[in-house]
């Protein structure tokens, strides 16, 4: 297995996407102390441009995508396709694909699988949220959203972690599970009772497509700039080896 | 005045018919009980408050019709069983 990078889009422009945004920059977090060369398009820079070359420079070995979504695409700032079906899906081939967006596993995710991805883990439906609107300002620190939001991060950390993408989805249904019991049982609030159908729904439409033994290994930036420095070195030796053997040639001549 | 896709459906829920208008009522109480200061992102559709959700259960719109069918899905999974056997 090729290391790889760790690559996330997470748009800003509307209040949905902004709680993403808000959480995924913990698992960003999490990723570089975990000291993984960390790829972050974040507002304006979720966009197709950026994604397809950064993904075709870095070559990230898990691709975290957080925007709306239907079946035929994901999308980044101003709700732009990023990620579109019969279009660039071939660009996530030996990739490791989570998107935290609405329907796209069901054509898209499928697509990626097809097309090369090594798994692609997402929701085949609506992917549905309640928030506390008094939360505005501190989105990531918003209870409410935090029992739909931190399973989705755990997925995204258990990958980091180098668990499988079965493993990294069990662990997030399971996050899912414990609040849904917890707040099944009767001493369970009215405002915790009331999330019941939002959270059963985002548990019921969680898939994981593809290999679910693929797992990601991670390279640092420094592994990075290192095999960037090897490169250069190499191409200059090449060039001038070129350059000896057609002084030689002339010498000769 | 009802409209939408399933405006004079019966539906089978849980062994007794039940119409649309009905089950329509039945969602609308029980998006009445979320508490004030919390909002349902529902996708790109948006992000609404308890009274949005209500009007669009009324008028039976696309998010109407998607609120009804999350809240269903919960009710009916009273009777299939929750977790493991209830999944999808």
């Amino acid at each position: 297995m090729k290391k790889g990078s760790f690559l996330l889009t997470r748009p800003d422009h509307e209040p949905t996407v902004s709680y993403l945004f808000a959480w995924a920059e913990k698992v960003l977090k999490s990723s570089q102390k975990k000291n993984i060369f960390s790829i972050d398009l974040p507002g304006k820079e979720a966009n197709k441009n950026k994604f397809v070359s950064s993904i075709k420079k870095f070559k990230p070995a898990f691709i975290f995508l957080n925007g709306h979504g239907s079946q035929n695409s994901v999308t980044g700032f101003d709700n732009k396709p990023i990620l579109s079906f019969a279009d660039n899906e071939e660009i996530t081939r030996d990739a490791v694909i989570y998107a935290l967006s609405c329907q796209s596993a069901k054509r898209l995710g499928k697509s990626c699988v097809s097309d090369g991805a090594r798994s692609y883990l997402g929701y085949n439906d609506d992917f549905i949220f309640v928030f506390d609107e008094n939360s505005a300002g501190e989105l990531n620190k918003d209870q409410t959203a935090s029992y739909f939001l931190d399973p989705s991060n755990d997925l995204a950390e258990s990958l980091l972690q180098g668990k499988t993408s079965g493993t990294a989805i069990e662990i997030s249904q399971s996050a899912f599970e414990q609040s849904i019991i917890k707040f099944s049982l009767s001493d369970a609030t009215a405002e915790e009772r009331e999330l019941l159908p939002y959270l059963l729904w985002d548990w019921q439409h969680q898939v994981c497509l593809g290999d679910s033994r693929a797992k990601c290994e991670f390279i640092s930036e420094e592994e990075y700039n290192k095999q960037r420095v090897t490169k250069f070195y190499i191409l200059i030796s090449i060039i001038i080896l070129f350059i000896i053997i057609f002084i030689g040639f002339r010498f000769l001549r | 005045m009802d409209s939408g896709p399933c405006r004079n459906d019966k539906v089978n829920f849980m062994a007794a018919k039940v119409s649309t208008k009905e089950i329509r009522q039945l969602v609308i109480e029980r998006i009445k009980t979320l508490s004030s200061g919390r909002k349902i992102s529902i996708g790109s559709e948006g992000s609404f408050s308890k009274e949005e959700l209500i009007d669009h259960v009324k008028t039976g719109d696309k998010i109407g019709e998607k609120i009804v069918k999350v809240q269903m899905n919960y009710l009916r999974s009273f009777k299939l069983g929750f977790l493991k056997d209830n999944k999808k």
